[in-house]
């Protein structure tokens, strides 16, 4: 039987119809072949049967028109923008099978995508809410802290004496109210065993300030801040573990350092107020020794009266502490200012943050260019098949359709895995955070949620990358020009892609320095800093905090032999080769300070500072247990007992500020001013400086005196150990129960622990910076490489004709890499200026490094230009590699 | 051209009709259609192709029937066209004006069934 298919084909070609599909014509062929058989079959013969059938062949004119009509129609509809989308779910389809076809270009930008969009959302979801979540307490925006501050340097904040508070709440109209407190460990002791918690001595008027009410009972009230009541607050994790969450507890009995107190409020849960952990708040009652204007012991807080802004309250402040200076001698050198609490404890904190947003922000940017670019290679790969497609009659808005979908859905993907990676980052949160990154004073533990608008944002600007540069390779595709473009190849598009990609890598390359620069910086002052001898040696020695029973927290000590009996115990346990007890452990957080009056001086004289040093109280042994050198005269003995000659011990800052010519041995000075009451100290010893507030801090000048003739509340014990400190700890604890009965030993770490403990803070941005430098790294590579492998790829060609004309293999990949080799030149140096000016930024968070380190950036430099060799290294290999033969047979 | 019998109701738009009726009872293709409506008016209206398939394109435009490929094992691919719900709709609705339209032609012009 004849093929009418064919005939149909040929009958269009006479008549030159065009554009019947394909399957229109088989249709009809079927057709015609049933006619032809039907009157077979009704008996007429092939001839007449043939004839029928031509007949009806000769007139298929109207079906040529019902198609062309139809094509019309449809078009037409299309332009009007019809609200469906004929075929979306076949552009998908379509779209899926290109980009699984095209499993590792597909792979990288969706990879690449899902890291930048998790880790900057992450990133600036930590940022905000530390640097901008609220403080859980009523009207936040109104709490202020106020300091007293040195008059030279009023950024140099320190806490306040009590006649200076007092001096405030009396002289100042800005507030609504004004509270204050000092921290304080109590040991409790209830229902259960005593334990030791965090609390406070704090004016009732602090709880107006912070607008709390009591969940139970009630707080304190003014008169109950004076001496003689014994009453107590606790927190709700206090009252459930030691009186069962029992709802009577109110007017029952609770022993704090071993006093009797009388339980009148339980707070809200959750309010632990100022820290994480605070159980207990007594009444201030303040003592003879707080009413001393040099004796700076206590935080004050404040809240706002109705219209005051933050402004006007420092300025009212400020002005309240000029006049306080010119009043009082012990004044001298001081002012007082006033922060928003929000703003306190971020200090460091705050420029970390901005240096890690910095930090992501070009990370994600990098990202956002490695992307484009692996879209624009692809593109312009795919552009010779645009290009045939488009003259064999595809339209053009089709191919924007198909390349939209593609990009929409990699884009679409690559934003699903950023929400992924953004949800598990903050969900184990405190896996990448150093311990108590996230654990604000006032705050407690931050939450770390998603902020729904850096999500938004981070995909915005990623899919926008993928989407904008999918179009490049349809960028000048028009009718008229698709024949020299298909006589051409792609040599025309790969002179305007590779310009568009070396640019690109070069700005990625200068952005990656910035990151590996800031990365490379904090990771120089962190092991400067772990080279700095802290003054004393931390290792193998065992801490342990004590509260010892004291009713009046600083004077004369209860237990005068606390030190010898301790000293007892713990040496006759084996393996402990000597033990003592300091009130302020190095590098721990904690300090008190006290104005001083050196014998046969002069008082200070106007705008003279007055004499001070910080303050410490020592058992014996201290200095021999943690190695600190006894520069002269002798250490504190058994003989030095509390109604002895009164002694002290100084350090060598503190003997060459007041006594330069060396001979501070001898001679006595007293704690407060001139008219002060308090006994002569004669110096006895001189020690050599430790590094108290930090390892990156100058030493401090500092005083010590012996426990059994001062007390103090809370005392650290220190044990040499001859092993592993912390197997120590069972024994000591025992040991320090026996010295005291009841007496709970808390905290236990080695001192090693505190030590690197100090620098913790610096230990998470710098973690995370170096992630963010190898992720920036990373994608660098990503894009030389794309960058060369495309070069290469579209040059197949004439590398074929050069090792064909006697081109050395060598010379080849030499040829390939100084492609790369300008952009990435050219990145570098701009890299360089970059994190010189960048540096800047993080200079404060740096030690010992200048951001122009020339070690940090030769090295990096030096860096990236190697991982550019070797990201170029694979496709230059495969250019020489080239047989010249295929090369030029592909074509 | 093809049969003026049936040109003339594709004008009025009865040839439609007589395709969708067609296809009320199941899927044909194209062929089978032209044959079946032979069948039925005896002999008396018959598709060519170049009257059946731009009507099937227009009501296929029409989404009043749909075509699609059938490949059965042993046969040749065809395309078969069936009702879509729509078309069964306008189907009744067209029923019924023709009826009422042949009926007043019949009082009208004094016809007579055959």
């Amino acid at each position: 039987m004849r093929d009418w298919a064919a005939e149909i084909r040929a009958q269009l070609a006479r008549n030159n119809y065009e554009g019947l599909p394909p399957e229109v014509v088989d249709e009809i062929g079927h057709h015609l072949g049933d006619v032809h058989r039907a009157a077979a079959f009704r008996g007429c013969s092939q001839e007449e049967a043939d004839r029928i059938v031509e007949g009806e062949l000769s007139n298929i004119a109207p079906i040529v028109d019902a198609i062309r009509r139809r094509r019309h129609e449809r078009e037409r509809r299309s332009q009007e923008g019809s609200s469906r989308w004929p075929g979306l779910s076949r552009d998908i389809a379509h779209a899926w099978r290109v980009l699984t076809a095209r499993r590792a270009h597909s792979t990288l930008v969706v990879v690449t995508l899902a890291v930048a969009i998790g880790a900057c959302t992450a990133v600036f979801s930590l940022v905000n809410s530390l640097v901008f979540g609220r403080l859980p307490y009523a009207d936040p925006d109104r709490l202020v802290l106020l300091w007293e501050t040195e008059a030279d340097d009023p950024t140099n904040q320190f806490i306040v004496a009590q006649p200076n508070y007092l001096d405030w709440i009396a002289g100042t109209r800005s507030f609504a109210a004004l509270g204050a407190w000092e921290y304080n460990t109590f040991n409790v002791s209830a229902d259960v065993d005593p334990q030791q918690v965090p609390g406070l001595r704090a004016s009732s008027s602090l709880f107006k300030v912070l607008g709390v009410q009591p969940a139970l009972g009630r707080i304190h009230t003014p008169a109950e801040d004076e001496p003689g009541h014994r009453v107590a607050m606790i927190s709700d994790a206090v009252w459930k573990v030691h009186f069962g969450g029992d709802r009577s507890v109110i007017g029952r009995e609770i022993r704090l350092n071993g006093n009797v107190h009388e339980v009148i409020g339980v707070m809200p849960s959750g309010f632990e107020f100022p820290r994480k952990g605070t159980g207990i708040w007594v009444p201030i009652q303040f003592t003879d020794q707080d009413k001393n204007r040099g004796s700076h012991s206590f935080y004050v807080a404040g809240r706002l009266a109705d219209g005051v802004t933050v402004e006007q309250a420092r300025d009212e402040v400020e002005r309240l502490g000029d006049s306080l200076r010119s009043r009082y001698e012990e004044n001298e050198g001081e002012g007082a200012t006033v922060q928003p609490m929000q703003e306190f404890g971020l200090l460091n904190t705050r420029q970390i943050l901005f240096a890690l947003s910095g930090a992501v922000a070009l990370v994600l940017l990098i990202a956002c260019i490695n992307v484009a670019g692996l879209q624009v290679a692809q593109g312009l790969a795919r552009r010779r098949e645009f290009v045939t497609r488009l003259s064999i009659g595809a339209r053009y808005s089709h191919l924007v359709r198909q390349v939209l979908v593609e990009s929409l859905m990699l884009a679409g993907l690559g934003c699903l895995g950023g929400l992924g990676v953004a949800l598990l980052a903050t969900r184990s949160i405190d896996l990448i955070l150093s311990p108590g990154f996230r654990t604000l004073p006032f705050r407690g533990d931050v939450a770390v949620v998603i902020d729904s608008r850096v999500l938004v944002f981070a995909i915005a600007v990623a899919a926008l990358s993928s989407l904008l540069f999918a179009f490049a390779p349809l960028v000048g595709l028009r009718k008229p020009a698709l024949q020299a473009m298909l006589r051409e190849g792609d040599r025309g598009a790969t002179r305007l892609a590779s310009g568009t990609r070396r640019t690109l890598v070069a700005v990625e390359v200068a952005m990656a320095i910035i990151v590996l620069c800031g990365a490379g910086l904090m990771i120089r002052s962190l092991s400067r800093l772990l080279q700095v001898n802290p003054g004393f040696n931390p290792s193998q020695t065992l801490v342990m905090q004590v509260s010892l029973p004291q009713r009046d927290t600083y004077g004369p000590p209860q237990r005068a032999a606390f030190c010898r009996t301790l000293a007892g115990e713990l040496s006759a346990l084996p393996g402990i080769v000597k033990a003592s007890a300091i009130s302020h452990l190095p590098l721990n957080g904690s300090n008190s300070s006290r104005g001083l009056f050196i014998e046969g001086r002069n008082p200070p004289g106007p705008n003279e500072p007055g004499s001070s040093a910080n303050y410490r109280l020592i058992c014996p042994g201290y200095f021999a247990t943690l190695e600190i050198p006894l520069l002269a005269g002798r250490d504190f003995n058994d003989q030095d007992v509390r109604d002895g000659a009164q002694v002290v011990i100084l350090n060598r800052a503190m003997a060459e500020r007041y006594w330069p010519q060396g001979d501070a041995l001898g001679k006595r000075f007293k704690l407060g001013g001139i008219d002060s009451t308090n006994p002569w100290l004669t110096v006895i010893g001189i020690a050599d400086n430790v590094r108290h507030f930090a390892l990156e801090a100058q030493p401090g000048r500092e005083i010590y005196r012996p426990y059994s003739q001062a007390a103090w509340p809370v005392m650290t014990i220190v044990a040499k150990t001859a092993g592993e400190p912390l197997m120590w700890q069972r024994p000591v604890r025992d040991a320090i129960g026996r010295v005291e009965l009841q007496l709970p030993a808390a905290n236990p770490r080695s001192l090693e622990a505190v030590v690197s403990g100090s620098i913790a803070w610096r230990e998470t941005p710098m973690r995370l910076l170096t992630g963010f430098a190898i992720v920036g790294l990373l994608l660098v590579s990503i894009g030389v490489y794309g960058v060369l492998a495309y070069y290469v790829s579209q040059r197949k060609r004439e590398f074929g004709v050069r090792l064909a004309l006697g081109a050395s293999r060598v010379r080849l990949i030499a040829l390939v890499l100084r492609q790369s080799a300008l952009p990435v030149f050219v990145g570098v140096v701009a890299g360089v200026g970059g994190s010189l000016i960048s540096g800047r930024w993080i200079a404060s968070l740096l030690y010992e490094v200048e951001p122009s380190d020339p070690v940090v950036l030769i090295s990096i430099a030096g860096l990236l230009a190697l991982v550019a060799i070797v990201s170029g290294w694979i496709p230059a290999r495969r250019a020489a590699m080239v047989d010249p033969l295929t090369a030029l047979r592909e074509e | 051209m093809g049969d003026p019998i049936v040109e003339a109701a594709a004008r009025k738009g009865s040839a439609e009709l007589l395709i969708l009726a067609t296809l009320e009872d199941g899927q044909l293709h194209g062929y089978d259609i032209a044959r079946e409506i032979a069948r039925r008016s005896d002999g008396l209206l018959v598709f060519h192709v170049a009257s059946l398939y731009p009507l099937l394109y227009r009501l296929e435009d029409r989404r009043w029937i749909s075509g699609r490929w059938v490949e059965k094992p042993g046969q040749r691919r065809r395309r078969c066209y069936r009702l879509t719900a729509e078309g069964r709709r306008v189907l009744a609705s067209q029923r019924s004006r023709w009826s009422s339209f042949v009926g007043a032609l019949t009082k009208a012009a004094g016809l007579r069934h055959a």
